[in-house]
């Protein structure tokens, strides 16, 4: 183990999967109308379950996946995920190419590229043949958002 | 015959030849990147294949697939990096030889066997699959409810590591294939009051997710880490030409191990790095010199290759004759083929014969292509390991989107598939195999619409499937697995530790 490291156990997944089948358990008789329908679902997350505790009862044999990150690269890895994240979601809002520009420049910063001809070559020419390629070769349109 | 002269005229339409190049060239440009792997790859292709027909579609992915998993030979043996872990079992002798300037001979020989594999692979399929699915028109729904319960039972091996994981991947994907609509009545489940969720979760954007875009955190990391930086090419001797005679030397490897992999494809859950190691293993009885193997020897090169090629085409045979996808590539082209109104099983023939034969002249043709292409293009596709992997990162991610987009025009689905690029990296992390959660998403449905029909049958009697003799075999043989996995999950050793 090495100081200053943050761990992921495999214990973990085991126990919020134990937590959310616990209460999809609940939530299923408000959720799917009684008889036939309910039974699958009744089935699968009590086997989720069972193979949860199953699980979890391994990691205390000591037979459990640990993954450890240093803590930069925690931070880098999460910023990637988050700028992702934020790009997903404020597509509706902004528009797809115009976001995909931002997006591409920022990622690609965020890989240590520092060559400016780089960043604005590739923020530019990949969502333009995207554009060439969606927009006018398949007739698929994008969300527009406020800009494009 | 009509059925296969239909085919035929397809598959020699121009455009359709041209796909076939294209997907074997992209794909092998794609396969000799690290960290780019095949399914990936036909992943991202997914939602720009609804344009095209379905031969079209089918053997786009196909010939990018083969070139994928070629693709990542060619990066095994010069670099010793495999660009997929098919490729692994070859970089073995494959690396070997090139350190002996024998590198472009190495990768003659992996074309060669590659082709020879996968052609072994593509005659069984055609003489198998009607064979199946004539005998599959006597299931009714006990007979499938067994086989796809068989079938659930042979993918929790995909987890070589663990049973428990394999079954709650497994599990996991069939309680998320029951969100929105009852198969049988139609009421809505788990939606929530969500007019998204209601319609249920879409495959596309749940495939990209966990096939694609979690491959792309994985990048990200080792990107971060410093693993991503390129390597140097070793230059491969210019007199490194395969002879006639060591051509020949192999011949019974090839058969061998297109054989091997032919088998291990056609069942669900192996694919080709079982194969390709299996199909080595068996290799080296037949070689030359067993003391060079290892050490360089072309058998080394040729058996895995032969092998892992083969599965390429041989998980197609439960696909197209039971409607069953053995691994990522085969749930991929089923999702195409249900795009395209085409449902894969026993009525298969009878219903879309032409395409069906049409897919099978495309898959020749591709091999054709990748035989042709790599022969002499070899040197010219290794440059493209000085592609940098961090400008191709952003643009997947932003491909993925447009991708998960592309099928209802809905940010609901883009959404989805952030979701499940998230869960899908913590799979891969903690070692849980996503194709099975995959496989159970799509199998999941049917699964239940056979069983409940079995129900109502029986009048809620379990008997009925002990009644038939084919769901009794299945189910005895199902039986006998999860016995082996018991007693292998037992013995399995202690202890994993990773550390990023």
């Amino acid at each position: 183990m090495r100081e200053g490291n943050i761990y992921w156990r495999e214990r973990y997944i085991y126990i919020f999967l134990i937590i959310v089948s616990l209460l999809l358990l609940f939530i299923i008789p408000q959720q799917i109308e009684e008889g036939a329908p309910r039974a699958l679902p009744y089935f699968s997350i009590s086997i989720v379950l069972i193979c949860s505790i199953g699980g979890l009862a391994n990691c205390f044999r000591k037979k459990e996946v640990v993954i450890s990150f240093s803590k930069s690269l925690l931070l880098k890895l999460g910023s990637g995920i988050f700028l992702y994240f934020l790009y997903v979601f404020l597509i509706e809002y902004i528009g797809y190419y115009s976001l995909s520009v931002i997006f591409i420049v920022l990622a690609l910063y965020l890989f240590k590229t520092r060559n400016i001809k780089t960043m604005i070559f590739s923020g530019v020419i990949i969502p333009l043949m995207l554009y060439l390629l969606l927009e006018q070769l398949l007739g698929l349109f994008m969300p527009t958002g406020i800009l494009m | 015959m009509d059925d296969v002269l239909s085919g035929l005229s397809i598959i020699l339409e121009p455009t359709t030849i041209l796909i076939a190049i294209a997907g074997v060239i992209l794909g092998s440009v794609l396969g000799a990147i690290p960290g780019l792997s095949a399914t990936m790859a036909i992943a991202l292709l997914v939602p720009f294949t609804f344009t095209l027909n379905p031969v079209q579609a089918i053997v786009l992915l196909t010939a990018m697939y083969k070139g994928g998993i070629f693709g990542g030979s060619i990066a095994a043996i010069l670099l010793n990096t495999p660009g997929t872990s098919a490729a692994a079992a070859t970089a073995i002798d494959g690396h070997q030889l090139a350190r002996q300037g024998k590198a472009r001979k190495a990768i003659k020989m992996a074309v060669v066997s590659s082709s020879l594999g996968d052609l072994f692979a593509v005659i069984v399929l055609i003489s198998i699959a009607g064979v199946i699915a004539n005998f599959a028109l006597e299931f009714g729904p006990p007979e499938y409810t067994a086989l796809i319960l068989f079938a659930f039972t042979v993918i929790l091996g995909i987890s070589q590591k663990s049973i428990m994981k394999g079954m709650l991947a497994t599990v996991l994907g069939v309680f998320i294939g029951t969100i929105g609509y009852d198969p049988s009545t139609g009421v809505p489940r788990l939606s929530f009051d969500s007019m998204e969720l209601s319609g249920g979760l879409e495959l596309v954007p749940l495939l990209i997710g966990l096939l694609a875009v979690s491959q792309v955190f994985i990048l990200m990391e080792e990107t971060f880490l410093g693993k991503n930086t390129g390597n140097d090419i070793m230059k491969p001797d210019d007199n490194s030409k395969l002879t006639w005679q060591e051509f020949k030397d192999s011949r019974l490897i090839y058969l061998q191990s297109g054989a091997i992999g032919t088998f291990v494809g056609a069942l669900p859950g192996l694919g080709p790095t079982v194969a390709a190691f299996l199909g080595r293993n068996a290799g080296k009885r037949l070689a030359k010199n067993p003391k060079k193997y290892g050490k360089g020897a072309l058998e080394g090169v040729a058996a895995p290759e032969a092998s892992n090629s083969a599965v390429g085409s041989s998980n197609l045979i439960p696909l197209i004759s039971l409607g069953i996808p053995g691994d990522a590539e085969a749930a991929l082209i089923l999702s195409v083929l249900i795009i395209h109104g085409i449902t894969p099983g026993p009525t298969v023939f009878d219903t879309d014969g032409p395409i069906i034969y049409g897919i099978y002249f495309g898959i020749l043709i591709s091999i054709c292509v990748l035989f042709l292409f790599n022969w002499y293009a070899s040197r010219w596709v290794v440059k493209v390991r000085n592609i940098n992997v961090t400008l191709l990162i952003p643009a997947i991610l932003v491909l993925c989107v447009a991708g998960s987009y592309g099928m209802n025009q809905n940010m609901f689905d883009v959404q989805t598939m952030f979701i499940f690029a998230v869960i899908g990296y913590l799979m891969i992390k903690f070692q849980f195999p996503t194709t099975a959660l995959l496989i159970g998403f799509i199998l999941g449905p049917i699964f239940e619409t056979s069983f409940r029909q079995s129900m109502i049958l029986s009048n809620n009697n379990p008997i009925i499937f002990f009644q038939n003799p084919i769901s009794l075999v299945f189910i005895i043989i199902t039986i006998m697995i999860v016995i082996f996995y018991i007693v292998r999950e037992v013995k399995s050793p202690k202890n994993e530790d990773q550390t990023s």
